[in-house]
């Protein structure tokens, strides 16, 4: 299972510049993000290469940062897989949020938060799907 | 045309006059409630007193003081120095901690405060010809009921419409010509705005307000006057004395004019508890001379002003209070609410053993208190989604509501944008300058 750097971020200029700074400094690879804004602050979402290094370099600084659960799962860059990858997934588990992991190459690929993300993983496996 | 007088005699009383008065007065009252209320029996035991020791006004000082908590340890009646079948009506404050304050008062109680309302209103310039629109609430609060039985007292038309609903405010207004009004003074800034945007200020016939409940400026009175072309008035009291009525400004502006037939007003060093001369800041207490459900002795008020004891312009000779400087204690009046940081503080501790770092910050946004709280994030609080976070900002938007009957606007910010002096984090930043002079 993957895991995801989720990084709180206040609403004050230079916030998110200030994290992706200290991301560069500590050598962290980031893969893929997405930010979830709302009129006072944002929730910075994080696929990165080394979770734990960029958690410790990100907690050093203050910043309220934790570890979530996320899958990430491997799609080819085709005309209806997000919906067939939704079809299997299925109406009775609720994704959280989702963005998307590459959206190019071989390792295209989505981002997903779900309640049940062993259950979910199965699921996509038993389908064919690549889980990291 | 100055304004009239409505009780010559009692408020253009000479200082002689006042001095026996209030002499009288207080002996009366010290020794009714020795034999009524063993509370002040003890007390007064305690400090080696007998009413035979309190002789005149000079007296005064020998007292033992008494406070918001002695009436909150004594709930609801065990002050009162009448039996329950004496009390014809009954007032609670608000956002106290716990349990709320209740006071009451007799029919002669409730005769004395009639007769200090139409003082004010007579102050005001009111009279029988108008009509007064009382916008305070009605209810347990003393606002409402207290405004509207001091103008049926003085003869005027009272329109008890109570507060809120500012279009219904607004029609009445227009079409019953109603030329005084009774609100706490951000309503009537609310109501100025309203007024300035409907454009319809030609139609009302509004020439005065009465203003109190909530601490505010000289700077905002005469911004109302001006942006609504009325006289603004300053009325003050407070429930435990009796509600709105205890002082108010005359036409002069120069001070509130006390009731001190009534009440009496002491300014005293609230460290050291000695008198301040006439123009030196201290702390409000206040000695209900004639007060029978609920006699108050020494209370202290918190609010810190001065006193003038020269006669006033306008004729009048009854001592004047500036406007209020601050308050001794960190009592903070939110939205006419009054809000101890105390309370916040227990409030926030249903969060766990550790209760979030937080701070409160208040503004005055146009004519109303803002009220945001900051909360740091820490990782326990944390959440990867949207949606727990606005949860945890209900959560305690909830418990303050709780707490203080107040809604916060929760603002969430990151570990550290607290600003922290020698490692303390300021709980509360006062930025409305209400005490400014």
């Amino acid at each position: 299972m993957a895991q995801q750097l989720t990084v709180f971020i206040g609403n004050q200029s230079g916030r998110f510049h200030e994290v992706a700074k200290i991301l560069a400094k500590a050598e962290v690879d980031i893969k893929s993000f997405a930010l979830a804004d709302t009129a006072d602050y944002g929730i910075l979402r994080l696929i990165v290469d080394d979770t734990t290094k960029g958690l410790a370099a990100l907690q050093e600084h203050n910043i309220t940062a934790r570890l979530t659960d996320v899958l990430v799962v491997y799609i080819s860059p085709k005309v209806g897989t997000l919906s067939a990858l939704l079809d299997t997934i299925g109406e009775e588990h609720n994704i959280a949020y989702t963005y998307p992991y590459h959206t190019y190459g071989p390792h295209a690929g989505m981002v997903i938060k779900v309640d049940e993300p062993d259950e979910v993983t199965k699921i996509l496996r038993d389908a064919g799907y690549e889980v990291m | 045309m100055s304004n009239p007088i409505w009780n010559k005699i009692k408020e253009c009383m000479s200082a002689d006059e006042r001095y026996a008065m209030q002499s009288a007065r207080l002996v009366k009252q010290v020794n009714r409630v020795y034999h009524q209320v063993p509370f002040y029996r003890e007390k007064m035991q305690k400090a080696g007193l007998e009413p035979g020791d309190i002789r005149s006004l000079e007296d005064l000082s020998k007292l033992p003081f008494t406070n918001k908590e002695d009436l909150r340890i004594n709930y609801p009646f065990g002050l009162f120095a009448v039996p329950e079948s004496e009390i014809v009506r009954i007032h609670a404050s608000s956002g106290t901690t716990g349990k709320p304050t209740v006071v009451g008062y007799t029919r002669a109680d409730i005769a004395c405060w009639q007769e200090c309302v139409a003082r004010c209103l007579s102050m005001a310039g009111i009279t029988k010809q108008d009509k007064v629109q009382v916008a305070y609430g009605y209810g347990l609060f003393t606002g409402g009921l207290g405004l509207h039985y001091g103008v049926e007292n003085l003869g005027a038309m009272v329109i008890p419409i109570s507060a809120g609903n500012t279009a219904k405010q607004l029609q009445l207004m227009e079409d019953l010509g109603t030329t005084a009004i009774a609100c706490t003074p951000s309503y009537l800034g609310h109501l100025m705005d309203s007024i300035q945007e409907a454009g319809n200020s030609e139609r009302l016939k509004l020439r005065t307000a009465i203003c109190g409940a909530e601490p505010w400026t000289e700077e905002f009175r005469k911004k109302l006057e001006e942006g609504l072309g009325i006289d603004v008035y300053d009325i003050y009291g407070l429930s435990e004395i009796m509600g709105p009525g205890v002082s108010q400004d005359c036409e002069f502006h120069q001070g509130s004019h006390f009731h001190d037939d009534y009440f009496y007003p002491e300014i005293l060093d609230p460290e050291t508890h000695e008198a301040k001369a006439d123009g030196e800041i201290g702390e409000l207490v206040i000695t209900t001379l004639t007060k029978e459900a609920l006699p108050l002795l020494r209370y202290q008020t918190h609010d810190l002003t001065s006193v003038n004891h020269e006669p006033c312009a306008c004729g009048r000779t009854s001592a004047r209070i500036a406007r209020f400087r601050g308050r001794s204690d960190d009592m903070l009046i939110i939205r006419g609410v009054n809000v101890f940081p105390s309370q916040i503080e227990a409030a926030l501790m249903g969060f766990g053993e550790v209760k979030p770092h937080y701070q409160i910050i208040l503004e005055r946004e146009g004519n109303m208190d803002s009220f945001d709280i900051l909360i740091e994030v820490e990782e326990r609080f944390f959440s990867d989604e949207v949606a727990e976070l606005e949860q945890l900002s209900r959560r305690v938007s909830h418990v303050l509501n709780q707490a203080l009957g107040l809604h916060p606007h929760v603002i969430l910010v990151e570990p550290g944008t607290i600003e922290r002096s020698e490692g303390k984090a300021k709980r509360v930043i006062d930025r409305r300058n209400l005490f400014s002079m």
